[in-house]
């Protein structure tokens, strides 16, 4: 019993509790019915633990500037530009190196999250603001860059199996946002950083009175945010050896869907790592089961906006419980 | 004194001005006068297709020296009508337009027919050809018999048989593109007494279409043959395959260099390739010359290359820019 | 007592460097001086309580002492040296925190990350040390008055009562060795009986030798702290007196009448 303690305590238990639920419900159906609702087979296990990769590693970087009190709508475009320049740069091997090229993608990624941090905080505008323009100005330059053609991307042998392995149940896609997961854990619950991050989040006038750096904390935010936006687009492209102009499209709103539903307050100061996986592991199995079934597309956004709007009533209505 | 000094002046400057802003002669056109196009599209700037559309309408372009406006109506049929008002209120000399919806544009092409400005379909025509519009003549192509085509070649190669099954994967399956080649495909599949089905991929990201596919795969085991139907989902389904766990033989429409690099190694059959680069460097070559000598446009079927391992050589590296 | 004794008292009283002293302080924004050539101390160990009407500048003052606001003219002094308090990182060197009406902690953080925020401590790469952080963090909860009903460091600061928040607050300045509290309007927030224990916590800072200024409209509070007294007016001095030369219906009245 202590266990079960244990993890209704975590800040995600809401949100690990209908998780769980959802995928024993799956998985009974899969044992059901095999040949229709194949959850089971393996090939679907290892689809769908590639599908939802992208979306997590994009959706941690949102949430973890979220905690910080702020967002960024300008991720799926980022997301587009930083890999469609490492494709460019690399050009198939013709070009740099591979190992560079990924460097510049993440350093693309990083500076527009710079861009937005500064312009957030010096110019005191919105960031909801500055990164719905970012949206727009990046995949502008995107298409006036690509002048709207795929880009190709052939990784060698080695890198493919570093970013689209698979072995068994286990992919590398996967692997990637489990480590990311780890990482911003880390960062978030045992570094002095995360500390501020959850400060600036909450009580900015707080944090401020006693003396720590806001703006230095938020555009460190907005860096994260962009780099992990940039490698969610490597990991995408390295998938399917190329990078669309389309790449990322929506994938903003998806992002904040998946952390809102994985227990983040919009306002900031609020949220677990743990939450906002398994809050992109949900938006990815329903998105998986409605294909699976042959619900038509537009099924998708329907269960999507019912469950943000239920889990955000769930998520108040369990944190007032808890005080 | 000094308001004489100042009246001079402003009064050289406003000749100077006047002198200046006679344009100096452009090249084309007998009196140095040069004709003005525009060509209309009615999907996303980002999707790759368009781009040898546009490469083929901008290379003739500039060899006769006119002045070519391309627009995308992202998917809008009203923003496509507004384009189109736009053109023929700027009188321009000829449209070229992709007339994807049968009555959206009808009044506007007989305005434009009527204000003595040559209208064109490309890639996509009226159902009824020139009994539904106004239009002077069709340059792109035969969907239903390339649909033909590619079936019969898919049944010889892969050795199909009665009572196979062949999923037909495509973007938009109610878009006239699609319904026009099922329509070919399916009349040479019912023949052989094989069954067939229409998947809707969306086309949100080839990694997305990706998904669809593989997941259509894995709970439907008794497919025999994959007819991809559209670019994206002839780039994903070779990889959907792998995902899948299947090796099945595909067959489609459209080129890219990914398309071309599976054909190239064996991992597709054939694919018809529409020759979008005609479609636009035709259309503008009918309209050039119906504005300097009135020659009447004429139907064009720029479909019917068939792109196998055989030829495919040629097409690499062109592959994504012209063809 | 007659204004010769009194001046015999003072004389005879032992000088003590005070903590911070200020001469002829003057803030000016644009044409407006909210403050006019002030004279204002603080020694260890004592409480001072300013008083004054509101945009008396009593707010002024007390941002300029945490470093918020800079001033315009006159000298600071720190131990009797000449300083610049340009920045929250000047004051914060001299010992100063400032203890705010509606309370600087973070609601949805617990009570040891509010404690150690932005003096986290941590290894060389930044990672905070949480057990030593929780150790400490016990012990300051149990020394503080007026913190019943916490059982845990780990608690969430929504949770607790105001009075709570407010002994968290004053726990973490004590803590982290200031030697001046600043105290903007405390006890507004506050019920009765939060306020009764917050002011009796202050007291017994006073016989640690920590210093307090208390800005206050509640002129009773301030008299049971307070040893001294300082009433400003329009951003002027009027009145520096001790507690023992004054009662409350003088102060009022000084503070009504200006």
């Amino acid at each position: 019993m202590s266990a079960l303690r244990v993890v209704l305590r975590l800040k995600a238990a809401n949100i690990l509790l209908v998780f769980v639920a959802v995928q024993v419900v799956c998985i009974v159906m899969g044992l059901c019915f095999p040949r229709s609702f194949p959850y089971l087979s393996l090939n679907h296990v290892q689809l769908l633990l590639k599908s939802m990769a992208p979306l997590a590693i994009l959706s941690i970087g949102v949430g973890i500037l979220m905690i910080s009190g702020e967002f960024d709508l300008s991720v799926g475009s980022n997301c587009a530009l930083s890999a469609y320049i490492m494709a460019m740069t690399y050009n198939d091997g013709k070009g740099i190196p591979l190992l560079v090229a990924i460097a510049l993608a993440l350093l693309c990624g990083g500076a527009i999250g710079l861009f937005n941090g500064v312009i957030t905080t010096r110019a005191k505008i919105p960031s909801f603001i500055v990164t719905l323009g970012g949206l727009m100005i990046w995949r502008g330059v995107l298409l006036f860059v690509s002048g709207t053609a795929t880009a190709s991307f052939e990784t060698g042998k080695f890198a493919g199996a570093v970013f689209t392995g698979s072995w068994n149940v286990v992919q590398a896609q996967f692997v990637w946002a489990v480590l990311i997961g780890i990482g911003a854990h880390m960062l978030l619950e045992k570094h002095r950083l995360g500390n501020h991050m959850f400060s600036v989040g909450g009580n900015q006038d707080a944090a401020r009175a006693i003396g720590v750096k806001t703006d230095a904390v938020k555009t460190k935010a907005f860096i994260i945010c962009g780099m992990l936006a940039a490698f969610s687009g490597i990991i995408s492209s390295a998938r399917v050896n190329s990078v669309s102009p389309e790449l990322g499209k929506n994938m903003e709103l998806q992002a904040i869907a998946a952390c809102v539903v994985g227990g983040l307050s919009l306002m900031g100061g609020v949220g677990s790592i743990l939450g906002i996986l398994l809050g992109a592991a949900l938006l990815a199995t329903i998105r998986d089961v409605l294909t699976m079934v042959r619900a038509p597309g537009l099924y998708l956004d329907l269960f999507v906006g019912v469950l943000i709007i239920v889990a955000v009533i769930f998520n108040r209505i369990t944190r007032n419980k808890d005080v | 004194m000094r308001m004489r000094h100042v009246s001079t002046i402003g009064v050289c400057l406003g000749l100077l001005l006047a002198a200046g802003c006679e344009q100096p002669p452009a090249p084309g056109g007998a009196e140095g006068e040069q004709y003005r196009f525009t060509m209309i599209i009615f999907d996303q700037p980002g999707n790759a297709f368009w781009t040898k559309v546009v490469a083929g309408a901008q290379e003739m372009s500039e060899i006769l020296g006119c002045d070519t406006d391309v627009q995308f109506a992202n998917g809008d049929a009203s923003r496509q009508n507004d384009i189109l008002e736009t053109a023929i209120a700027n009188g321009v000399d000829g449209i070229g337009v992709v007339l994807n919806y049968d009555d959206a544009y009808d009044e506007n092409v007989q305005k434009a027919m009527d204000a003595g400005i040559a209208v064109i379909a490309f890639n996509i025509d009226d159902t009824q050809r020139a009994e539904g519009s106004a239009r002077m003549a069709y340059i792109g192509q035969d969907m239903e018999e390339a649909g033909a085509m590619v079936a019969a070649r898919l049944v010889k190669e892969a050795g199909l048989k009665e009572g196979d099954h062949v999923v037909c994967p495509v973007e938009y399956p109610e878009a006239v593109y699609a319904i026009q080649r099922y329509a070919g495909v399916k009349r040479v599949l019912d023949q052989h007494g094989i069954t067939s089905e229409i998947q809707s991929t969306g086309a949100i990201s080839v990694e997305d279409v990706l998904n669809k596919v593989a997941q259509y795969l894995i709970g439907h085991q008794e497919t025999d043959a994959i007819c991809a139907m559209g670019q994206m989902p002839m780039e994903a389904s070779p990889k959907a395959c792998k995902d899948a766990g299947v090796d099945l033989p595909i067959a489609g429409f459209d080129l890219s260099t990914q398309i071309a690099r599976d054909l190239d190694e064996g991992r597709s059959i054939a694919t018809v390739d529409q020759q979008p680069f005609y479609q636009g460097a035709l259309t503008l070559v009918q309209l050039y010359y119906h504005a300097k000598y009135g020659l009447h446009p004429c139907d064009i079927n720029t479909g019917g290359a068939m792109v196998d391992k055989s030829n495919v050589s040629r097409v690499i590296g062109l592959a994504d820019t012209v063809r | 007592m007659p204004e010769a004794a009194q001046q015999e008292n003072a004389a005879n009283a032992v000088p003590e460097t005070p903590i911070v002293a200020m001469r002829g302080l003057t803030k000016r924004y644009g044409s407006i001086e909210a403050l006019s050539d002030i004279d204002f101390h603080i020694s260890a160990g004592e409480a001072v309580g300013l008083l004054g009407d509101n945009g008396a500048g009593k707010s002024t003052l007390i941002k300029i002492l945490s470093g918020i606001v800079p001033h315009t003219s006159g000298t600071i002094l720190y131990e009797g040296k000449p300083t610049r308090i340009r920045s929250r990182n000047d004051s914060t060197a001299m010992g100063i925190e400032t203890i705010y009406q509606d309370i600087a902690l973070v609601d949805d953080m617990n009570i040891m990350r509010n404690i150690f925020l932005g003096r986290e401590e941590t290894n060389a790469l930044g990672f905070m040390r949480s057990r030593s952080m929780r150790k400490k963090a016990m012990e300051v909860l149990e020394h503080t008055v007026g913190i019943s009903g916490i059982t845990s460091p780990e608690q969430i600061v929504r949770g607790l009562s105001g009075g709570q928040k407010q002994a968290v607050a004053l726990a973490r300045a004590v803590y982290f060795k200031n030697r001046i509290l600043l105290f903007d309007e405390p006890t507004s927030a506050l019920s009765v009986r939060e306020t009764d224990k917050t002011l009796d916590y202050i007291v017994q800072l006073k016989g640690e030798g920590i210093s307090s200024v208390l800005v206050t409209h509640n002129i009773y509070d301030a008299y049971r702290v307070a040893d001294r007294f300082v009433v400003l007016s329009h951003g002027r001095k009027v009145l520096e007196v001790d507690k023992a030369q004054t009662d409350v219906e003088e102060l009022t009245r000084f503070v009504v009448s200006h």
